[in-house]
């Protein structure tokens, strides 16, 4: 991961140790970053409460991380800050957003926290056997931030969320795991609707950004500098489908700044030039002496995708 | 969204268990004209087709062609919750990342319903080649089991020999050898005690129990098992499930070590 790129203030050694071992950000290169808590957010400061808004960025494309962001402050401070300008980040310019971004985390009465989803995680989720969803990994990065907020001692009452999937299944879920003592809005475009949000949003996607701009590769014996033509990592684009298609590495796939669990992937490692690596088993002493039952049956046809689809960049999706 | 609605849980219970210690992992592939499965054991040796079509349900609905990926193990697991008498939903949205089983006792005073997580699995679907059979045995399936249970005492490979007087099951190992004639019989009172071999030619075949005596696991499914066989080819060994559907195995015949 690209430490350094981002820009962030560590609130430093609050977190007990024992939490941070435990936590899934601990490997993958995923990480949990904090600004440092407003004062007036604090304990028996944030006595009228404090507005939490959560927004992701980078849930479509094909390459880098996933951001979940919240911003927050204190509803004594509602007013002054949402006067602030911030909108939703899709509605902004990467100027536009750079300088907010950096007027969030210069006002003192804004705090924020973000979970970094690395595409690493996302594969290793996806990818399992019984899948974990990209909805519920959404799901759980939400769940994730305001519980860190939590354990800092932030008194959360209010908290808006951009939806992800069904709004109101999503809010059950939160209310559930969160109980009484906060309301919670689920709605689609909250970003563009509730300040928080749209500051989340921000926190978001300018990170994002910045990580997939300044990427940091990994993989020792790749160098990719010189190479960083990946265009804006989503599916549809072809500069970056074009990246990816040269840059597939015929035995081990892609470099981790790439989502194995992406249609656009899974297409590119089926091609005719990868070559296939076979998991050989133990001999099996039941099997001795008998062919494979598959030699004695007829191989399946592969059913060729009509071209109208491929031409086009369709394809099938169940989540919007 | 996919409903289809059994009368008899315990059938479903029956048919999972005919596939459970053979294969773990499956696909049920759910379309408009029944539920079927085709699975391969962990040693690639053997094949297992299974069908059941739709009319054979009590309610059936098939928005969209689905397949559903599940563990043999936990599915039996769930359908041992199930009564005697009751009768069992399947049910499943199209996107589904679970399958919704219900349970109904007969006078409906009691309703159970699991959840079952779906599970991605790939599978390739291969296509069974149309065989002309030398020879076709239909058994009761109860005397199949037996015949399976007792040869494998001896040893582990069973050779089958099919002429036009019956069956002969031989087996050989370090105690010994043991051999079972079963003689064309039709001149029972039911029908289902019936031993009839068709032969175009007479074949000789010889087999792993280990998986014959897995096929067996199918006998509560039906009184009747059906036997096909051709030279170097693998076995049929079919169950009917009543009148709408089949478990059929497939098992690759052992190779003579002297003809290779």
């Amino acid at each position: 991961m690209p430490e350094g790129n981002v820009q962030h203030s560590n609130d430093g050694g609050e977190e007990p140790k024992e939490n941070a071992r435990r936590s899934p950000t601990a490997c993958f290169g995923s990480a949990l970053i904090s600004s440092k808590i407003p004062p007036r957010c604090r304990g028996l400061d944030g006595e009228g409460g404090v507005i939490l808004g959560i927004d992701e960025a980078g849930r479509g494309p094909v390459l880098g991380p996933m951001t979940y962001g919240a911003a927050y402050w204190s509803c004594a401070d509602d007013k002054e800050m949402s006067a602030k300008g911030f909108d939703d980040s899709k509605a902004l310019t990467s100027d536009q957003r750079t300088s907010l971004f950096d007027r969030i985390d210069r006002t003192p009465e804004v705090g924020w926290v973000l979970r970094l989803i690395s595409a690493r995680e996302l594969s290793d989720k996806m990818c399992r056997k019984v899948p974990y969803s990209l909805n519920v990994i959404s799901h759980d990065a939400a769940a994730e931030l305001i519980r860190a907020v939590q354990a800092r001692g932030v008194k959360v009452t209010q908290v808006y969320v951009d939806t992800v999937g069904d709004p109101a299944f999503y809010q059950s879920k939160l209310e559930k795991e969160f109980g009484k003592g906060i309301k919670f809005v689920v709605a689609k475009k909250a970003d563009s609707l509730y300040k928080t949000a749209s500051a989340a949003s921000i926190v978001a996607k300018v990170t994002r950004d910045r990580i997939v701009e300044g990427w940091q590769w990994s993989e020792p014996n790749l160098d990719f500098s010189e190479d960083r033509k990946y265009g804006s990592g989503y599916p549809g684009d072809e500069k970056c489908k074009k990246w990816l298609e040269s840059n597939v590495d015929p035995v081990f796939g892609f470099p981790d700044i790439c989502r194995f669990s992406w249609g656009t992937t899974k297409e590119i490692l089926k091609g005719p030039t990868r070559k296939r690596v076979d998991w050989e088993e133990e001999p099996d002493e039941e099997a001795a002496g008998m062919n494979s039952i598959a030699s004695f049956m007829v191989q399946p046809k592969k059913k060729a995708r009509a071209n109208l689809f491929v031409k086009r960049g369709l394809e099938l999706v169940d989540t919007f | 969204m996919y409903e289809a609605r059994l009368l008899q849980a315990s059938l479903l219970k029956k048919i999972i268990e005919a596939v459970r210690e053979l294969v773990t992992d499956a696909n049920l592939d759910c379309s408009e004209s029944g539920i079927s499965m085709q699975a391969m054991d962990s040693s690639h040796v053997s094949l297992c087709a299974l069908m059941i079509r739709s009319d054979g349900f009590q309610h059936y609905r098939c928005d969209r062609s689905l397949s559903l990926g599940l563990s043999t193990g936990s599915i039996s697991k769930i359908l041992k919750c199930a009564g005697n008498d009751d009768t069992v939903t399947l049910k499943a949205e199209d996107t589904a990342d679970a399958l919704t089983i219900m349970f109904e006792s007969p006078k409906q005073d009691r309703i159970s319903d699991f959840e079952l997580k779906l599970m991605d699995i790939d599978s390739e679907h291969l296509g069974i080649p149309k065989t002309e059979y030398n020879c076709i045995i239909q058994m009761p399936s109860a005397e199949f089991a037996r015949i399976m249970r007792d040869l494998q005492v001896i040893g582990d490979t069973c050779t089958i020999a099919c002429d036009k007087d019956g069956v002969n099951f031989s087996v050989s190992g370090d105690m010994g050898k043991g051999n079972i004639m079963v003689r064309n019989n039709t001149s029972v009172d039911k029908e289902e005690d019936k031993v009839t071999v068709t032969m175009e030619e007479p074949v000789t075949l010889k087999f792993a129990l280990r998986y014959l005596s897995l096929f067996a696991k199918a006998t509560p499914l039906g009184p009747t098992v059906t036997i096909s066989m051709t030279p170097d080819n693998p076995v049929v060994v079919e169950y009917p499930i009543d009148t709408f559907g089949y478990v059929r195995y497939y098992l690759a015949p052992k190779i003579d070590e002297a003809d290779e």
